[in-house]
């Protein structure tokens, strides 16, 4: 596990926290589909580019990987629509379990699908080329992630500080007086998910390339849980939060790989070492690292 | 179609519905005194499978005995998870509360696989033939008889506690008025206390009921969470005896798919079931037409 790593996965995972933390942070809509239209976006970043590549179609002055990003963002943004118009409907701890069974049907049927290569997933992604020089690998690759993750930042930014943001956090503090006020609750929730959702898929169209090969089980409930206790662990509802729970979570992470253990229980140890952070925090801080004093009120 | 496969495949979805009555119990009895999921409850379940796992075939300890280690040591986890975190964090936000539940899980799930490792175990030794009683044209192995006999007794044990002891009657008060019941000097917070181990102390019973049936991985409280939340919904979540029907109707139609349709959609089955149940019955198939909260009313 070297720097590269590390940084290329700190971009990463900040980019999928704070698209959670739209929905999450901001709007109060408890997810753990996020993993899934991450999925999503990779598994169709992964299949368009090899389908491309292998076709050999390229559309002129618009580069292959744009394409495929954008594809990508758009599919996990059309399973956010589709999901979030019935979901939506449930409150609580009910939305909660059944993006949870949501997530896990994404991916059962990701291993089960022929399309998409069942349990051993889709190999030999083409890598990204920008004016022929690989940007998929190595230290090109970390500095399109951060690019990616300053650009997610920055849109943090403009959403918080936009009506849209304030009709979000209207809505996650008191949905009934949003409502009378004009801010329909469902219909910004679900804009509040479509708009995460788009997010995490753009980081799958980053991740696809990066790996070279994708499996159903990169994108399970672990994945989906591991980004929402970034979030809690960092602090809801301001960008700050997410970032600082991804850097984190993903530093402890790394750490316990350099530890003298044997590579059989290296996993589970990590996995021990997080939940003990978490279940820490979450008594001593139970509103996060950088969390605020603002209400989250699923 | 033979009706004799049929049957088998009812009878075969009964046995596995009755672990999930069981651990639906869990989340339905929470969910009446409290009002909150209990999301851990699964991986509570798989605890108490690999406790069952180390006295059957690592102690070598018989089986009544292993049953009631295993549900024991599963209802003092679910009363030290619910002292140490759910009890502090319940006046807090949601997020909290689903965090620590989430911490709870991943922390079990990596205890067992860094104790007990990835790969499948297994309660049967290799050599141990398991008895096949024939009725008619339906075969029953001895496995099936006991989950079926020891959830009987479990259930009759359980009415018994709800509906005759000081305890229930607690637990009833509870979930249906908190403020009342604390107004009638009845002890509020440890009755919580005591319907979080009630629903450890099920878990766990199903857990070592599990082990004769199926192969123990440190994943195994995934999918049973899903099944038995689906069940206790399909009941009536906060409706104990609703659970139990839920459980035995999710065990039989998810028999029903994989037997007809295909094992490789019966977990896909499971999730879309679940996502149809909460929107299309929210307050289970039981419910009364109106008048009623949802959770758990004595009537």
């Amino acid at each position: 596990m070297t720097l590269q790593n590390l940084l290329f996965f700190v971009s990463l995972y900040a980019m999928l926290a704070m698209s959670l933390n739209i929905p999450l942070g901001y709007t109060g809509v408890i997810s753990l589909a996020q993993a899934a239209y991450y999925g999503l976006g990779a598994y169709t970043a992964a299949l368009l580019s090899g389908a491309m590549s292998a076709a050999g179609t390229t559309i002129p002055f618009f580069p292959d990987f744009l394409l495929c990003a954008l594809a990508a963002a758009m599919v996990a943004g059309v399973f956010a629509t589709v999901t979030g118009a019935f979901l939506l409907r449930l409150r609580g701890d009910h939305f909660v379990m059944v993006t949870l069974a949501f997530g896990e049907f994404v991916r059962s049927i990701l291993a089960s699908s022929s399309f998409t290569g069942g349990n051993l997933g889709v190999r030999g992604i083409p890598s990204i080329d920008i004016a022929g020089h690989v940007v998929s690998h190595g230290w090109p690759a970390v500095a399109l992630a951060a690019v990616a993750a300053l650009g997610t930042y920055w849109l943090c930014g403009r959403i918080e500080r936009s009506r849209f943001g304030l009709s979000l956090r209207a809505v996650r503090d008191d949905d009934v007086v949003a409502h009378v006020t004009g801010h329909w609750p469902n219909w910004v929730r679900l804009r509040a998910l479509v708009v995460g959702a788009a997010i995490a898929g753009l980081a799958g169209a980053l991740v696809a390339p990066y790996y070279g090969y994708i499996d159903p089980s990169f994108f399970g409930l672990s994945e989906a849980v591991l980004v929402l206790t970034m979030v809690a662990l960092g602090g809801a509802g301001e960008r700050r939060g997410a970032v600082v729970g991804a850097c984190v979570t993903i530093i402890l992470s790394f750490s316990v790989s350099w530890l003298p253990v044997p590579a059989a229980a290296a996993g589970s140890l990590r996995q021990l070492f997080l939940a003990a952070t978490i279940l820490v925090i979450v008594r001593l801080r139970p509103k996060g690292l950088a969390g605020s004093s603002r209400q989250v009120n699923p | 179609m033979h009706i004799d496969f049929l049957l088998d495949l009812v009878l075969i979805g009964l046995t596995s519905g009755c672990l999930y009555s069981l651990v639906a119990l869990g989340y339905s009895i929470v969910y009446g005194v409290v009002g909150v999921i209990n999301f851990s409850h699964g991986e509570v379940y798989a605890f108490g499978a690999y406790v069952g796992y180390v006295s059957i075939v690592m102690l070598g300890l018989p089986l009544p005995l292993a049953f009631l280690l295993s549900a024991v040591s599963t209802g003092c986890l679910a009363l030290m998870a619910e002292r140490l975190l759910f009890r502090p964090l319940s006046s807090g936000q949601n997020l909290s509360l689903l965090v620590a539940h989430i911490g709870l899980s991943v922390a079990i799930r990596s205890v067992l696989a860094l104790v007990w490792g990835e790969r499948f175990r297994t309660y049967r030794t290799p050599n141990a033939v398991s008895e096949v009683l024939r009725v008619g044209g339906v075969a029953l192995s001895l496995h099936h008889l006991l989950v079926l006999a020891a959830t009987a007794l479990l259930g009759l044990g359980l009415w018994a506690l709800l509906s005759h002891s000081r305890f229930g009657r607690a637990l009833r008060a509870v979930s249906q008025g908190r403020d009342a019941a604390a107004a009638k000097g009845l002890p509020v917070v440890g009755t919580i206390a005591g319907a979080y181990a009630l629903g450890g102390f099920l878990a766990g019973a199903a857990g070592v009921l599990a082990g004769h049936l199926t192969e123990l991985t440190p994943q195994m409280g995934v999918l049973m969470g899903v099944k038995a939340f689906t069940a206790s919904v399909l009941g009536g979540i906060g409706r104990p005896w609703g659970a139990v029907v839920g459980g035995l109707v999710v065990g039989v139609l998810e028999a029903l798919v994989g037997g007809l349709v295909g094992g490789a959609f019966r977990e896909a089955f499971v999730f879309g079931l679940l996502a149809v149940v909460l929107l299309a019955f929210p307050r289970g198939i039981m419910a009364p037409r109106s008048g009623d909260r949802g959770r758990w009313s004595q009537k």
